[in-house]
């Protein structure tokens, strides 16, 4: 209970930070990608002096529990904001792994369908229904595997030209996806830059 | 009039290309959304699925995608641009006369706790009044929108349909490592393939960039954490909305495209 003041006692000076609740701390969010645990912490990047517990703020952490407001009205849009994030950080140390472990290799193929719209693909994005009808694997140490498409025993030239123009553009797009898991570690593992 | 769509959640792309497609019903994951929402039957169980809506003119079909390619160029250099404004605003740097870092500051002093006086005067905790602000709040659901797309566009594998006057002409379906598996319909034309190859460049694009979206608005809240020391959170809605501006900005900078005809 807060004790009757007249004004005449002596002051402290008044220090800003001591106005400052105890921050939420690092956002810490694990992924368990193929056996192998990552955490990624996200920590604010300037920490106030922490106060004991009575420090904390009637409403907790995040906002969270506020008794003077519904749970709805207050938690929704940031618990909405703070799961759907956990979601997508725990899905791109997923990738991230998965990326490590398949990069090695490249490949890519080409269909041909009379009836594309009932050729249906499946799970994993194969096309069970059309023909293959070129294929190109393309190793880190260089080792090559092509598949070429031909017509009554001769080069079909035009799907030929095409699937090329497919692996030119998955090999570019395979240096930018390169560049941008090295951009996402460093910006968000601790200590790597 | 070439159309770019996906679907997913949200109400619009932060990169203003693209035009979200809401699932027709509420799906338990997006795999479900998908199969419902898309009329083709040609699609994955497990897909996030980018459509391009070709018209049969070819010379306007160049640029449209000339323009989308600009608004791609400009976004992918705002995105760090924005990053460095932001890490000056959270190093105290003297905030420049501009209107996204005037609406972040106003946002910080809203989320400011307050000093041992006001709080006798008024108990209600220090970011309700943020909260309550129907700016921040639409900001709060878009963050929660662009990080729940974003992980269904890596959860999922990425297939990109093109169409030609309506009737679908390529199929193809990437995977997060980049291997690539297209279907073509039969009788295909060159200048078609060319196209659609364009618009499977303008997703991945679109994907690379949400992901620099997404890992700058994190970087940056947790810099700005202490200007919104009430409740550290509320800095994600405010760089990500930070983020979209300057985004915007650039876009509306940035030249026409030359008409070709």
């Amino acid at each position: 209970m807060q004790e009757a003041t007249t004004g005449d006692e002596p002051q402290e000076p008044f220090d800003p930070l001591s106005t400052l609740p105890m921050p939420a701390g690092p956002i810490t969010v694990q992924v368990d990608p193929q056996g192998h645990p990552v955490t990624i912490s996200i920590a604010p990047s300037f920490m106030p002096p922490m106060g004991g517990l009575e420090s904390l703020p009637a409403h907790g952490l995040f906002g969270f529990g506020d008794p003077t407001a519904g749970e709805a009205e207050r938690s929704g849009p940031l618990q909405a904001v703070l799961t759907n994030l956990e979601k997508a950080l725990g899905e791109l140390g997923k990738r991230v792994a998965d990326f490590a472990t398949n990069v090695a290799t490249l490949e890519v193929t080409t269909y041909v369908s009379d009836s594309l719209a009932t050729s249906a693909a499946g799970q994993g994005g194969q096309f069970p229904d059309a023909r293959r009808r070129a294929y190109t694997s393309v190793k880190f140490d260089g080792d090559t595997d092509v598949i070429v498409p031909t017509d009554a025993g001769q080069l079909d030239e035009a799907l030929w030209q095409i699937h090329r123009d497919t692996v030119a553009q998955a090999q570019a797009h395979r240096e930018a996806m390169l560049k941008i898991v090295a951009e996402l570690v460093s910006d968000l593992v601790p200590g790597i830059k | 009039m070439t159309s770019f769509t996906f679907v997913g959640p949200g109400t619009d792309d932060e990169l203003g290309v693209w035009q979200p497609l809401r699932p027709t019903a509420a799906p338990r994951d997006l795999a479900a959304a998908t199969l419902e929402a898309v009329p083709s039957e040609g699609l994955p169980p497990d897909a996030f699925v980018w459509q391009v809506a070709f018209s049969a003119d070819p010379a306007r079909n160049q640029r449209d995608l000339a323009a989308v390619g600009l608004r791609l160029d400009a976004a992918e250099a705002a995105i760090p641009w924005a990053a460095r404004r932001l890490d000056g605003l959270a190093r105290g740097q003297q905030l420049r006369p501009d209107r996204p870092e005037a609406e972040l500051a106003s946002w910080a002093a809203l989320a400011r706790p307050s000093g041992p006086l006001e709080a006798w005067e008024d108990a209600r905790p220090a970011d309700v009044a943020l909260l309550a602000l129907p700016d921040f709040q639409a900001a709060a659901a878009q963050t929660s929108a662009f990080f729940g797309r974003l992980r269904e566009s890596l959860r999922h594998l990425a297939v990109v349909q093109s169409t030609f006057d309506g009737l679908l002409a390529a199929h193809t379906v990437v995977t997060w490592t980049g291997d690539y598996r297209t279907a073509w319909q039969a009788g295909v034309t060159g200048p078609q393939a060319a196209l659609h190859l364009q618009a499977v460049a303008v997703s991945m694009r679109t994907r690379d960039a949400w992901l620099r979206l997404g890992t700058t608005a994190v970087t940056s809240a947790a810099q700005l954490a202490a200007l919104f020391a009430a409740n550290p959170l509320l800095a994600l809605p405010a760089a990500y909305r930070f983020v979209r501006r300057i985004i915007a900005q650039l876009q509306e900078l940035q030249p026409l495209p030359v008409p070709t005809t």
